[in-house]
């Protein structure tokens, strides 16, 4: 095991090393010349909403942008300065101040006029983003969000993040996605917070984020920053509305699909508000329509709430609570499913001084699924599983002079996997009941890492995540002989703690200014992955399990190098960037042939370990400014997998393995009444595995298979477009509408699905290809209001 | 059993957005040929027939080739046999009328090919009957009119040992069909040492039975390896989806020196139902 070689220790020391004689450093110069600090929050002065990664810059070039809570601080030396306050969509603020003592500066933008859209192509300043060393991260806020056109108009978050580059959706109009060639389960998806283990609605047609519920969203896709940990491939972390602070108002809309309303308003106005937000889709009424019984005895639907209410307590104090409640309904006269994630977070941010911004959070997170056929049915039955974390963490922000800001915390987190119990139905049921043992772990994360600036050109992010992972009792450890049959197995009491693995998670990345325009960075990190998704589809079902590491399943754990060219074109309003990566996953986890990974006591003994390695390019060329918005974006990427009892140990191409990757997304304003937007992506086929023989039992034809992902579909592409037809503008008009048209897969491209092998119902020694694809155009018409 | 209601939530998910298939045009390398053995022995005594055929292209379109001419000889505790070829039958082989497998015994067979297929003339596989002590009792049915289907619920004792059934139907003495979709395996986790009570165990299209008509039920004890072997077979010829098929991957064989198929051997017991009755007419008191 690599994790406590003595590289790593070495790599430790130096680290702290470099970590305390910079501090110290920094804090001779506080002696020599003295600074103050500029803090505050920075806020949307219509509802008072704080902005995440607004821009804050002095007129001689220190900079910092606002944290997930809309917080920054810089540190600077006496003097007159000239401060300017941005964020994209938002006229820019200018604060002229002679700074003598440490200040507090809290800046309400206004969203942008329609006058000054025209003349001014930017607001945003992303120059402060080319010289942070932070790199592969992608910031969506939920206005660029709004403009792509979306399936059934349902406007999707995780459908936003599948159009960036380096990002794959997994199956048409599904919510799951591989990043850099990584697996689906290994994406950290945040809700304010809190793990959202299953991020999908209605079998992944929709996401679990509420759009109208929901701020903006980062995804980083390497260089995870070490306050994140515990999986390989990125961190999805979306934030939730506060909910406007200053008057009482309302959004939301009819769909084709759904319907969605969302109240929000003051509590005690300036310092404590509240959000409420609810959707609930009416597919199951279509099915009233359909002239198949079978189809019209069904129901089929999903609702979800959003909530969240804080307060601000003082200057230096404010808490916020919120939590998310959804589930999915799929029942019919003889069949029923449902599932559903609900998540709860309390929060505290305290400022110890201006200097030294905390967060401390209580998480609670559930994923859980039950499926049956009602009692007085033929086999009644019912099945459920869940999985449940208890989570509690601290973050501490140090902005400790000019050139450093040191991140540091802990977090722990107590998992219960419930892998399943079955039982019958009725007194006479002929059905066992069949349970899944659960298990329990801890995982806990300690943090540090500072960003430094060397002179105006360099800085460096350094930082360290050590990670500890504990199996606890009760719990039943079975052994696997060579071949993973069963030999033995131990049992361990109740509170026990029978397993133990801990792991340094390096994380280093430095930018460099090549000049106002341009800049190169670089970034090598390690992230460990300790719990793990029992899943060999490709499109990902509800019927999810997790499962831990465990004495027969060691971590995951992923090395990634990435370096790219950054550079603006300002006088455009553009931004653009190039990035390369490595990946390589070791005790990267796939599933034996026929693998059986549902209610099976054994499943680590369907488990195969090995590698798995991707590399590639993304081109991203974005505008975020103008009449004319969006990105396009290019990825040629590769992702292997060898693992020695698969496809007989060769390598073979990974199903995330689509190497060109396009994605166009564009939006134009035609006036202040008009807007149009459209998006196409192309991909390269899936691979898959087809027959290249057949051999025939009874009268069934069973295929012979070439190797393992040897074929591949069609190349996949499709254009969307949509149109948004406003209200007048009427001053002192209250309510605004719009309408929305979209228009999904619009010029008609049938993309497979599926490709099966069938026999002809007339002749049963002829067999086919038959393509299975989802849709066709789908046209949607939806009302967004406003109040 | 799970198996199903992820298939039936598949179709579910697919009706509720409304997918689409068509024929589609599609070239695929050729493997090379592989012997295939398709065969069992049961404790019915009758003559038990073994199918040599060979694997082809895919899309060959036609009754799979008929390898003829081999020397088969099944070895029993009993002694060996030789199964002849079935004269106007090319590559079917059968025992003599008078043989039947005995639970718990081990049985051997020995091919021996005329030409090489698969690169090997020689080929073995090994089974053993299983010891199942299990009791079959009756068959009902239920028709299930919003689905126009009969339901077959099966009245039986399963012993307390860990078995794996099959079940098959006839009607009038024919097979419904023998393509695997329409037989089912189990094992017995879920009903383990209990009465079966009813459990639905097959599917029969409201225009397969008809009043007059004659159905009956046949429930064979198999092994693990041939549960294991069937359950493939259904799962790879049938038609797979995104959000529940895992990778598709080759069905295993217990035919030694590279072959395909399985031979296996079998505890046999039948329930017979005849339908005096019009068997929609509600029974009970589903609408």
């Amino acid at each position: 095991m690599v994790f406590t070689s003595a590289k790593y220790k070495l790599l430790l020391i130096i680290l702290f090393c470099n970590l305390s004689v910079s501090l110290l450093a920094s804090d001779s110069d506080n002696a020599a010349r003295k600074t103050f600090t500029v803090s505050g929050y920075v806020r949307d002065a219509s509802n008072g909403e704080t902005l995440i990664g607004a821009t804050v810059i002095a007129q001689n070039g220190s900079g910092t942008i606002t944290n997930v809570y809309g917080y920054y601080a810089l540190k600077l030396e006496p003097g007159y300065y000239t401060l300017n306050f941005s964020f994209v969509g938002f006229d820019s603020e200018v604060r002229i101040f002679r700074l003598r003592a440490d200040t507090i500066i809290n800046i309400n933008l206004g969203l942008v006029s329609r006058q000054l859209r025209e003349v001014v192509v930017s607001a945003d300043r992303p120059q402060e983003r080319l010289g942070q060393a932070q790199m592969s991260v992608n910031r969506l806020d939920i206005k660029n969000i709004r403009q792509i056109p979306a399936l059934m108009g349902e406007v999707d978050v995780i459908k936003a993040i599948q159009l960036l580059p380096g990002v794959q959706a997994t199956a048409e109009g599904g919510s799951g996605f591989s990043v850099r060639g990584g697996s689906p389960d290994q994406n950290l998806i945040l809700l304010d917070e809190a793990v959202v283990y299953n991020p999908s609605h209605l079998l992944g047609f929709f996401s679990v984020f509420n759009n109208d519920a929901v701020k903006g969203v980062e995804l980083y896709k390497g260089d995870i920053p070490p306050a994140y940990g515990g999986r390989l491939s990125s961190v999805v972390d979306v934030r939730m509305n506060d909910g406007n602070i200053k008057k009482f108002s309302g959004q939301g809309g009819v769909g084709t699909i759904s319907s969605r309303l969302t109240l929000e308003g003051p509590l005690q106005k300036d310092r404590s508000s509240f959000m409420l937000a609810g959707r609930r889709t009416y597919a199951d009424l279509f099915l009233l329509l359909s002239k198949n019984e079978q189809i019209k005895d069904n129901t089929l639907y999903f609702y979800d709430f959003n909530a969240k209410t804080n307060y601000i307590i003082n200057d230096r104090n404010r808490v916020f609570l919120s939590g998310y409640f959804g589930r999915d309904i799929f029942e019919g006269p003889n069949f029923g499913i449902g599932w559903g994630n609900q998540t709860a977070t309390l929060r505290w941010n305290h400022l110890f001084s201006s200097q030294l911004f905390s967060n401390i959070s209580l998480i609670y997170s559930r994923f859980n699924y039950q499926l049956g056929a009602p009692e007085g049915q033929p086999n009644a039955f019912d099945w459920f599983a869940s999985m449940k974390d208890h989570t509690a963490k601290a973050d501490f922000t140090w902005f400790a002079g000019s050139n450093n800001t040191l991140r540091f915390g802990l977090s722990g987190t107590y998992h219960r996997f419930n892998p399943g119990v079955a039982e019958g139905k009725g007194n006479d049921s002929p059905f066992n009941r069949i349970e899944m043992r659960q298990n329990r772990a801890f995982q806990g994360g300690l943090y540090v890492s500072n960003d430094q600036k060397i002179g105006q050109k360099f800085t460096l992010k350094y930082g360290l995540r050590f990670s500890a992972f504990s199996n606890i009792g009760e719990g039943v450890v079975y052994q696997f002989n060579e071949r993973y049959e069963r030999k033995d197995s131990t049992y361990y009491p109740a509170g026990k703690i029978y397993n133990t693995y801990a792991a340094l998670e390096p994380r280093v990345s430095l930018a460099y200014v090549l000049n106002e325009q341009s800049s190169v960075k670089a970034s090598y990190t390690r992230n460990v992955q300790y719990i793990h998704l029992a899943q060999n589809s490709t499109a990902g079902t509800p019927l999810d399990i997790w499962f831990p590491s465990s004495p027969n399943v060691k971590p995951q754990y992923g090395d990634q190098f990435s370096a790219g060219y950054f550079r603006n074109y300002e006088p455009w309003g553009m931004e653009a960037s190039a990035e390369g990566f490595f990946k390589l996953n070791h005790n990267a986890i796939d599933f034996k042939d026929h693998a059986e990974l549902l209610l099976n006591e054994y499943l680590e003994g369907e488990l195969r370990f090995g590698k798995a390695h991707s590399y590639g390019l993304e081109v991203l060329v974005r505008r975020n400014a103008g009449r004319l918005s969006g990105w396009v974006s290019y990825t040629w990427s590769r992702t292997f997998r060898e693992i020695p009892e698969i496809n007989k140990g060769i390598k073979y191409p990974a199903s995330y393995d689509r190497p060109h990757d396009i994605s166009i997304v564009a939006n134009y304003e035609l006036n202040d009444r008009w807007n149009f937007g459209a998006n196409w992506v192309y991909a390269t086929g899936s691979p898959v595995t087809f027959p290249t023989g057949r051999f025939v039992i009874g009268s069934t034809i069973a295929p012979v298979y070439s190797d393992r992902n040897a074929y591949r579909l069609p190349d996949y592409h499709r254009l969307d477009l949509s149109a948004t037809w406003k209200n007048k503008p009427k001053p002192g008009r209250k309510w605004t509408g719009e309408w929305n048209l979209s228009v999904y897969n619009a010029y008609y491209r049938k993309n497979p699905w599926v490709i099966n092998f069938v026999p002809d119902p007339k002749n049963p020694n002829i067999t086919y290809a038959e393509m299975t694809y989802l849709f066709a155009i789908v046209p949607a018409l939806t009302y967004n209001f406003r109040f | 059993m799970k198996r199903n209601y992820l298939t039936l939530l598949g179709i579910l998910a697919l009706l509720a957005v409304g997918g689409c298939t068509e024929k589609y045009d599609i070239r695929l390398d050729d493997s090379f040929a592989r012997l295939v053995v398709d065969g069992n022995i049961s404790t019915d005594t009758t003559f038990h027939l073994v199918r040599l055929t060979k694997t082809t292209s895919y899309f060959y379109n036609e009754a799979p080739p008929a390898v003829s001419g081999a020397q088969l000889v099944l070895n029993t505790p009993g002694g060996s046999i030789t199964m002849n070829e079935l004269p106007g039958q090319p590559g079917v082989y059968a025992t003599a009328d008078n043989f039947y497998a005995s639970p718990g015994s081990n049985y051997i067979l020995d091919i021996r090919l005329a030409t090489e297929v698969g690169g090997a003339r020689s080929y073995t596989a090994t089974t053993r009957a299983p010891t199942t002590a299990f009791r079959m009792d009756s068959i009902a049915l239920e028709y299930q009119r919003p689905f126009d289907f009969f339901l077959v619920k099966l009245y039986a004792w399963d012993p307390p040992t860990t078995d794996f059934y099959k079940f098959d139907a006839l009607i009038n003495g024919k097979p419904l069909t023998d393509t695997a979709s329409r037989s089912l395996v189990v094992d017995d986790r879920f009903i383990n040492g209990n009465n079966t009570n009813g459990l639905a165990v097959m599917f029969i299209r409201g225009d397969e039975l008809k009043q007059g008509d004659t159905l009956t039920l046949v429930m064979s004890a198999i092994s693990k390896d041939y549960y294991d072997f069937f359950q493939q077979l259904r799962t790879q010829a049938g038609p797979s989806n995104p959000l529940f098929s895992g990778p598709p991957a080759n069905i295993a064989s217990n035919i030694a020196e590279g072959g395909l198929g399985f031979f296996d051997a079998r505890l046999i017991k039948r329930s017979t139902l005849i339908l005096t009755d019009d068997p929609k007419k509600p029974v009970n008191n589903r609408p």
